[in-house]
């Protein structure tokens, strides 16, 4: 494997250390890929810093994506999550801070689209083979009105399952890019789902669907926000791992919806509310959200903005 | 259109259905040396070859349930019996190069992403597009590294992971543990 060339050659001017300090850090960068949160996650910082401290940097950020993984998984019986999932309709269940900012915002979400985004559409996704059966009692009719969070304390009004998988990526995302230190460059980009940090004058290409034996397509976006998050296309019902938390049913997605937002996580959940019902619009804008279509020629149009 | 031009057109046509043009994209992380220290910090690795028979093979094919495509397997041990093992496995239509770390119980210690492949039906070309950050202090130096290219779509699974991982874990337990 060729080694990289590392950017230093080029010198880059950096504040000056103030006094008569050393002279800045040489240029450097380093780019980082583990399998985590059931997809590829690549980090990305570059800055004024020798490559051994973006490298303890990166590594401690991906520390951070494994915690959130391991706290918020459905897969996994042993998640704290699963653990509320089997007890909190018996009884309330204090949940850890990243639990609780999660749900937080979850619900929001929910009351803001009126049960558009609905983080208790699990049993779909269970008889679709998207999550895995543990076995507990569901209740088909429970939703995320049936959730009560308070100070810390989860209870479910009846028994059911919350499967944080459209919203938790997007807060791992958040909360890695938070441990990098402000003065760095850095990409995070979980499967698809990018927080930048800077943003303003990035690009992003947007993966549209295959055409028959050709590759997807890419298309070049301009950042529209520190993050972007894109769902689908789902041509087939039983493909598709997005359900419309009034119907119950999975949604066909036609296009790709890709959901530029203030943070990770709220760009992970809007994603899902414009592919639910492309005509929410207000939804997304009042959070900050702005949305793309792109179809399968690559071709893409803004979504009710403007 | 004359007869030229008409069997020139076919020609092209068929070709490229034939071969439609497509491109792979290859994103580069860590070094070989950089995952070793990753993984294994300071502790001594030996370069070690190991290659499989025909029958070891089919045995860690049936075990793992995932059929085992390279004979020989390049790996690094340390004095305690742990592994740094280098792997390929097959994405969405490439291979993925990996760096395997096992601790001397068989167990997964980490694993890097040294080379990400995916193929792309065409390549972003557009200059004009590109050339209007030009001169912007924080594009230019994330420009910096090439390899840097943000792409967003329905999230990809890394199940194939998995499936080295297992293929792997039962190799080390039929063959390298011996080794």
């Amino acid at each position: 494997m060729p080694f990289r060339q590392p950017p230093s050659s080029r010198p880059v001017p950096t504040p000056a250390a103030k006094g008569q300090g050393a002279p800045p850090a040489p240029f450097h960068s380093v780019s980082q890929c583990r399998p985590a949160l059931g997809t590829y996650v690549k980090i990305s910082i570059v800055g004024s810093a020798t490559k051994a401290e973006l490298l303890s940097h990166s590594i401690e950020a991906f520390e951070v994506i494994d915690h959130i993984e391991k706290t918020m998984s459905f897969h996994d019986r042993d998640s704290e999550l699963s653990r509320v999932n089997r007890i909190a309709s018996r009884q309330p269940v204090t949940v850890s801070r990243e639990l609780a900012e999660v749900l937080d915002t979850a619900l929001e979400l929910s009351w803001l689209s009126a049960g558009l985004f609905d983080v208790t559409v699990a049993p779909r996704l269970i008889a679709d083979g998207h999550l895995p059966d543990h076995g507990q009692p569901i209740d088909f009719d429970a939703t995320w009105e049936d959730i009560r969070l308070r100070d810390g304390l989860v209870h479910f009004a009846k028994p059911l399952a919350i499967d944080l998988g459209g919203i938790a990526k997007g807060y791992a995302v958040d909360r890695a890019l938070a441990t990098i230190p402000s003065h760095l460059d850095v990409v995070i980009n979980a499967g698809g789902d990018i927080g930048m940090r800077p943003w303003r004058g990035q690009s992003v290409a947007i993966r549209a669907p295959s055409q028959g034996r050709r590759g997807p397509a890419l298309t070049e976006v301009a950042m529209r926000a520190p993050a972007v998050a894109t769902s689908g296309p789902f041509e087939r019902r039983e493909q598709s791992p997005i359900v419309c938390a009034k119907c119950r049913n999975a949604i066909v997605v036609p296009h790709t919806v890709s959901m530029f937002a203030p943070s990770c996580m709220l760009a992970d959940a809007l994603t899902k509310v414009a592919a639910i019902c492309p005509e929410a619009n207000t939804i997304w804008q009042d959070l900050g959200g702005i949305a793309l279509l792109t179809d399968q020629k690559g071709r893409s149009a803004w979504l009710g903005s403007d | 259109m004359d007869r030229r031009t008409f069997f020139g057109s076919t020609l092209a046509f068929v070709a490229s259905l034939l071969f439609p043009k497509r491109f792979v994209l290859a994103e580069t992380f860590l070094t070989i040396e950089e995952a070793q220290q990753v993984l294994w910090g300071d502790t001594p690795l030996e370069a070690i070859t190991v290659t499989l028979t025909d029958e070891q093979r089919k045995t860690i094919a049936k075990a793992s349930k995932v059929r085992v495509r390279n004979k020989t397997i390049k790996a690094w041990r340390t004095p305690e019996g742990g592994w740094f093992i280098l792997d390929q496995v097959i994405g969405k239509h490439e291979n993925i190069d990996l760096a395997i770390a096992l601790t001397h119980e068989g167990k997964v210690k980490g694993i890097e992403v040294l080379t990400y492949r995916e193929t792309y039906g065409h390549e972003i070309r557009n200059e004009a597009w590109r050339a209007q950050f030009h001169g912007k202090d924080h594009t230019e130096r994330l420009r910096l590294d090439k390899e840097i290219r943000n792409i967003s779509g329905a999230t990809l699974s890394c199940r194939h992971v998995t499936d080295g991982i297992n293929r792997l874990t039962q190799t080390w337990q039929l063959v390298l543990q011996k080794v």
